[in-house]
């Protein structure tokens, strides 16, 4: 399922309104204030944050990039504010523990800095929303100040009440004021870990593969439907019962959660999650213009690319009753351009027209753009007229039939002159690379990084095709080619054939009898020596 | 109807008689309900846990386990995300049963009824009682002013722990009348499953016996071990299980047994 980034989103948005009042109390309190400020200080000098250091497996961009791209994800969504025009994302370290259960844990201060944990079952059990709604959470506990009080409350739970002075506390309301707070606070990071999902159905079903709600017939609303009865008032013992449970409240998390995406302050700030929590609900809307929008959102969240890309333009302009939300228009319209969505090829070359920030390419990339979106819809077939023609190099059949007739003929190229080629896989490799409709295809090589396509394509008119870690494809004429130095260089630990300062193909295990020997030669062949 | 009571384990049967008539454990009673503890539990329970769909079997077997022990209904059963075999139940008034949710994706049916049968005889025999007392020892630790409970001591409890498994153990097999089954379920679990269905359950060819005679026939360091290891375990020796459930079913059926 698609999934789009939707932008920033500051602490008032998610601090649950009770939270405020309930940490409030406990942090102007002298004795709970200054204790936790030393607790998270000894804690830092205790083995457990040294031991995690040692024992765990750090998290980067090169030992376990899904998961560092979520945790970028959500640095970025819950950032610390701006410096002048930039974000300031702090970062801290992420450890993977071995541990069967779905959680992430905060350790640390603000002196000593923080850490997090998510567990080994975490990884292999969620999907990338989930995880990001779990990292969320643990962003959001930071974020909102809650990391002095949760490792006190550790220190509670770990049976240090004996100690004179919590004795004292025990017969005081405190304990009430702790035990309100541990239901607020957790509310509050929820909230964050949904914002950072991108979605409530993905916080919701991140608590329930939590609690095991993974049955045959349950589901989120399911669950929220059985009978409960109110909590009494458990005050003092509510901190040691909340610790025997696997994830205390979770069903009533999930309810706090639901109710809080039906607020019309959530539809303000985040009309996107709103309208397909609404559409995931089963509900309706008495007015038109609502229930027109819930089933766009519907049919969006479920990859319609026509939806997406209206959708998208809507909230690049602030249309039809939603608010403008570039981010998330920009994502919307990338999306369904780089799935062969001309009318979102077109708006994708206005916004680099316009030179909108994350759609900022080289002229190269808009003229690709708009090209393919005028062999695709007529509204930017006008726009294209001015633009010159593609021209075509000559002898290229010739020596491509030859390529893959030697003996050394490549095997993991998929195409040749002669073979079978499937029509969708073609018109999909036209839409993932940009290529105008219908556009000849010589021969290529793709492959799947990060659940995406990538590679290389041979045309008439040159090479085309996408990188990773590109947001958009590339295309190189035959002509820069000719005029271009060909290199083979490495780049994050991958070689690459490039073309200027390009990267044009991905090498696996050497060039010999792939497309990128092909390329070499053609390039040979165009500038000969 | 069967009698539990009357069939149960004789330590079983001597602890939980005695354990409520004492001094200590009625203060402990009376001081989970003055503080509402058994409502705070129930309301913490059906806050934290997912219940299982009640169109799943477990209901069933759990009603005809009700009918033929007798005791509390059970209130529901919750589903948890442990990587675990066991069953175990919670609450004091209104029990309530927690199952793995790896236990119920195996999708062993004839397991599933056993334990249900097992936990029904459990609350049957009031265990959950007892057990929602020591959970709220265990739990509050420190943080509630209660003497210790001199009448039963740590040894005697631990021996209890033990003993309510060789009860239920001994429900599965009245209920269903399958010894084979009855040792599997004791099993399930606690070896590898590949390893379980080799295990010849009753009968001649019963390869687990062997294991269980040497443990019986074990002499000087061994035997000491054993007794030790007897005193500090919560949950019994695997072989000790399947031999009291034999001798059990011997001294019912009378005789040698027969398979």
């Amino acid at each position: 399922m698609a999934d789009f980034p939707q932008g920033i989103f500051l602490t008032r948005l998610f601090m649950h309104p009770q939270e405020k009042e309930a940490q409030g109390l406990l942090q102007n309190n002298s004795i709970i204030a200054g204790l936790a400020k030393d607790t998270a200080n000894l804690k830092m000098k205790l083995s457990d944050a040294a031991e995690m250091r040692l024992n765990d497996y750090l998290v980067t961009e090169s030992t376990a990039p899904r998961i560092h791209r979520q945790y970028k994800r959500v640095l970025e969504t819950l950032h610390d504010g701006f410096a002048g025009d930039q974000r300031i994302i702090q970062e801290y370290p992420l450890f993977i523990t071995q541990e069967h259960d779905i959680k992430a844990d905060v350790f640390g201060s603000e002196a000593n800095g923080y850490m997090i944990s998510i567990s080994s079952g975490a990884v292999e059990d969620l999907t990338d929303a989930e995880l990001r709604a779990l990292l969320g959470q643990a962003v959001g506990h930071i974020r909102t100040g809650h990391v002095p009080i949760m490792e006190l409350l550790r220190v509670f739970q770990g049976g240090f009440d004996q100690i004179p002075v919590f004795g004292k506390l025990a017969g005081d309301k405190l304990w009430s004021m702790f035990s309100h707070w541990m239901y607020y606070s957790e509310y509050t990071a929820d909230r964050a870990g949904a914002l950072c999902a991108g979605s409530i159905e993905a916080a919701l079903s991140l608590l329930c593969k939590q609690i095991g709600a993974t049955l045959p017939g349950q589901t989120p609303y399911s669950v929220m439907q059985q009978p409960v009865h109110g909590m009494p008032e458990a005050g003092i013992y509510l901190v040691w019962i909340a610790r025997s449970m696997p994830v205390f409240n979770a069903v009533g998390r999930m309810r706090e959660l639901e109710e809080w995406s039906k607020t019309k302050e959530f539809k303000r700030e985040c009309p996107y999650m709103y309208y397909c929590a609404q559409a995931a609900r089963g509900e309706h809307f008495s007015d038109q213009q609502q229930e027109a929008l819930m089933n766009l959102h519907r049919k969006a969240a479920a990859d319609d690319l026509d939806a997406i890309a209206k959708l998208g333009s809507y909230y690049l302009q602030g249309l039809n009753g939603l608010p403008a939300n570039k981010t998330l228009g920009l994502s919307m319209t990338r999306f369904a351009a780089l799935h062969g969505h001309g009318e979102a090829m077109y708006m994708l070359y206005l916004c680099s027209e316009v030179k909108m920030e994350g759609a900022v390419f080289s002229s190269d990339v808009s003229k690709q753009l708009l090209r393919a979106a005028a062999s695709r819809t007529n509204r930017a077939a006008n726009a294209a007229r001015g633009l010159k023609k593609k021209s075509r190099a000559t002898g290229l059949n010739a020596l491509i039939r030859n390529f893959y007739s030697d003996e050394c003929r490549c095997v993991v190229c998929p195409t040749a002159p002669g073979d079978p080629i499937d029509d969708t896989d073609l018109s999909d490799l036209r839409d993932d690379f940009l290529m105008e409709a219908g556009e000849p295809v010589l021969a290529y090589e793709t492959f799947r990084c990060e659940g995406e396509y990538y590679g290389t394509a041979l045309t008439p008119f040159g090479l085309y095709g996408r990188m990773p870690g590109q947001t958009m494809p590339f295309a190189v004429s035959w002509e820069a080619l000719k005029s271009s130095e060909v290199f083979t260089k490495k780049c994050k630990h991958k070689n690459y054939l490039y073309c200027g300062k390009r990267r044009i193909y991905r090498i696996a295990d050497g060039l010999k009898d792939t497309l990128g020997e092909l390329i070499v030669r053609i390039k040979s062949a165009l500038s000969p020596v | 109807m069967i009698n539990i009571k009357a069939c149960a384990h004789p330590m079983d049967r001597t602890v939980m008689e005695k354990i409520f008539q004492s001094k200590a454990i009625k203060n402990l009673t009376d001081f989970v309900s003055e503080n509402r503890l058994d409502d705070i539990c129930d309301a913490a329970l059906e806050n934290s846990y997912a219940r299982v769909p009640g169109s799943h079997p477990l209901y069933q077997w759990l009603e005809e386990g009700q009918a033929l022990f007798g005791g509390s209904a059970v209130g529901a059963v919750y589903v948890t995300r442990e990587y675990e075999y066991d069953t175990f139940y919670h609450g004091y008034s209104h029990p309530v049963v927690i199952i793995p949710s790896y236990l119920i994706q195996r999708g062993d049916n004839d397991i599933l009824r056993a334990r249900m049968l097992a936990d029904a005889a459990a609350i049957a025999m009031e265990h959950h009682k007892l057990e929602f007392l020591i959970w709220v020892l265990d739990t509050l630790g420190g943080s509630i002013p209660l003497p210790l409970v001199p009448e039963v001591t740590h040894a005697a409890l631990y021996e209890w722990f033990r003993s309510r498994r060789y009860t239920t153990d001994r429900a599965v097999w009245l209920a269903t009348g399958d010894l084979s089954l009855s040792l599997r379920n004791i099993l399930y679990g606690k070896v590898p499953f590949e390893m379980l269905d080799q295990f010849c359950f009753g009968g001649e060819k019963d390869t687990f016996l062997a294991q269980v005679e040497a443990l019986e026939q074990a002499k000087g360091v061994s035997a000491m071990a054993s007794k030790i290891l007897g005193m500090v375990q919560k949950e019994s020796w695997l072989p000790n299980r399947y031999s009291e459930l034999m001798k059990y079913v011997q001294e019912t059926k009378g005789g040698a047994f027969s398979g």
